[in-house]
């Protein structure tokens, strides 16, 4: 075996190794953490004083009320906050996930197109809306989330071309 | 919170608000992240008559696009729409389908694994010309669902992604939808730029028609299905062409098929990574010759390996961390590469790790073809 081959097998164990070794410490680290006993506690919960019983039962049912919000025909931002979803839309995906690698850009108004669909207007000039589609491969209606980001301008239009 | 890359593997149907999604585009350039020089022309499959844009997904070349622990899972259709009159909405559907036993696209309708009809551009008072980047999202928890039909490939021989453009007379004289391209050089339109590929590669999109025969078109789209998995291209480097309009590797035609002749052209090799997922992630690249069987490494990593496994291990090429969802990995300068291994193919796939939460996939897996 040649040392290049030799040398790339090393490089290889020692990805792996590296892989392995570094993915799994974040969920492994809850285990090798000392008893709590030996643990030093994080400085926020010494600082703070032991809530109040009814503090704590305040702040349950105010959770509890958040997650008894129907969220299905509202839109996730970026930021955690909801608008409602357009166009009837139940189920919408969160606007941040069709959003691309572009800065947010926060809502300045609503239009309705010339097809009847209602748009979010951007202030960067971005559109987004949700509809619901119909997909033969779940049987059902469906939301869509969509972003149109405007773009550069387009290039030529290409010439007519014979058929290969 | 857990990764949305578990809930995919896992098709749970939790909607994270920080997860995004990758777009997976076969174009010279990145066109969430460059400046998009490399465009031909604006065109259609079959001018102004009905035809779908497709772009072709082929084992010989790719594999583990969207891979979800050995299923297939598609989360949407990106592609740059762009409109002759701004004004007058366009109509199109979004469209994924099968290939035919006897090549190119099945146009039947059983043959559509997800069709999408009706969807339209956004409003706008603009009667010029002009782009819509469009993100045409099925949702994290409406993703499609393709089912491995070879053990060995995990996906279907070939499956076509694509949008469906509905005839418009009107193309392109006052009005219209089409697409961005780059014309491979033997597409007989004079394009200045555009692909950059050896002689002999085979049309990498086709004109699905639904009334007359389909036929493969020689170019590239701004096109391609979301998924959640980091994406892989090869890109290709050759000094000599100006056909990128900018410097910078092909990342499309140019990687896949390089010309290392040496008459003259000698093409160098780069590997870019992306992810939105995770833009500072860390990436581990690894290569191997021609892709091997999947191999679930298990654990957190997501995905399978298509480039070897611990009686056969892929051959490391490093690590480096992304940037703003992206890392490119020079692997050979141009005039590096030996004629003598023309004909052999070697196939690349990576991991990124993502730092925040713990959790590694596996990108999808390329071939390059010498």
């Amino acid at each position: 075996m040649s040392a290049v081959a030799k040398s790339l097998i090393a490089l290889t164990l020692a990805c792996a190794a590296a892989v392995a070794t570094a993915i799994a410490w974040p969920s492994e680290q809850p285990e090798t953490a000392p008893p709590s006993g030996d643990a030093p506690a994080p400085a926020a919960a010494v600082a703070a004083p032991a809530p109040a019983a009814d503090a704590v039962a305040r702040t349950e049912r105010a959770t509890k009320k958040d997650e008894s919000v129907d969220r299905s025909r509202e839109l996730e931002l970026p930021d955690g906050t909801f608008v409602p979803a357009l166009n009837g839309a139940v189920g919408a995906s969160g606007i941040a996930n069709y959003w691309g690698p572009m800065p947010w850009s926060k809502i300045v108004g609503v239009e309705r197109s010339s097809a009847g669909l209602d748009w979010y207007r951007h202030e960067d000039g971005s559109y987004s809306t949700t509809q619901m589609v119909w997909r033969k491969d779940l049987g059902r209606y469906a939301a869509m989330t969509r972003v149109a980001h405007p773009g550069p301008a387009p290039a030529p239009v290409a010439a007519p071309m014979a058929k290969r | 919170m857990q990764s949305i890359r578990l809930l995919a593997a896992g098709a749970a149907l939790a909607v994270s608000a920080l997860s995004q999604v990758n777009p997976f585009v076969f174009y010279p350039q990145d066109p969430e992240r460059q400046t998009i020089t490399c465009t031909s022309f604006v065109g259609r499959p079959d001018m102004s008559a009905r035809a779908e844009a497709l772009m072709e997904l082929n084992v010989q070349h790719f594999r583990g696009i969207g891979d979800a622990n050995g299923i297939i899972r598609l989360f949407g259709v990106y592609h740059w729409l762009a409109d002759e009159k701004l004004s007058t909405i366009e109509t199109y559907d979004i469209v994924v389908r099968d290939g035919a036993a006897t090549g190119g696209p099945d146009m039947s309708q059983t043959a559509e694994l997800i069709r999408v009809s009706g969807l339209t551009s956004p409003p706008s008072t603009n009667p010029q010309r002009g782009t819509w980047l469009m993100y045409d999202g099925f949702g994290l928890s409406g993703g499609l669902t393709i089912f491995p039909t070879d053990p060995m490939t995990l996906a279907p021989s070939r499956y076509y992604v694509g949008v469906d453009l509905p005839a418009n007379p009107l193309w392109p004289a006052t009005d219209g939808h089409s697409l961005f391209r780059a014309d491979l050089l033997n597409a007989g339109t004079n394009s200045v730029f555009g692909e950059n590929h050896r002689a002999g590669a085979p049309d990498p999109t086709w004109a699905g028609r639904h009334t007359a025969a389909s036929f493969s078109t020689p170019w590239t789209y701004i096109l391609g299905p979301f998924v959640t998995s980091p994406n892989l291209h090869i890109g290709g480097l050759d000094p000599s062409s100006t056909r990128l309009g900018a410097s910078g590797a092909n990342l499309s035609m140019n990687g896949l098929f390089p010309d290392i002749s040496g008459t003259p052209r000698r093409d160098g090799l780069l590997i870019r990574v992306t992810d939105n997922l995770a833009p500072f992630g860390i990436v581990f690249l690894g290569a191997s010759t021609g892709f091997r069987s999947p191999f679930f490494l298990g654990g957190p990593v997501i995905g399978m390996s298509f480039i070897g496994d611990p009686i056969q291990p892929p051959i490391a090429l490093g690590f480096a961390a992304l940037s703003l969802g992206a890392r490119d990995f020079m692997i050979a300068a141009p005039n590096t590469i030996s004629p003598a291994v023309m004909g052999q193919s070697f196939a690349f796939q990576a991991i990124v790790w993502d730092l925040n939460t713990g959790v590694a996939e596996w990108t999808n897996a390329q071939a390059t073809h010498l």
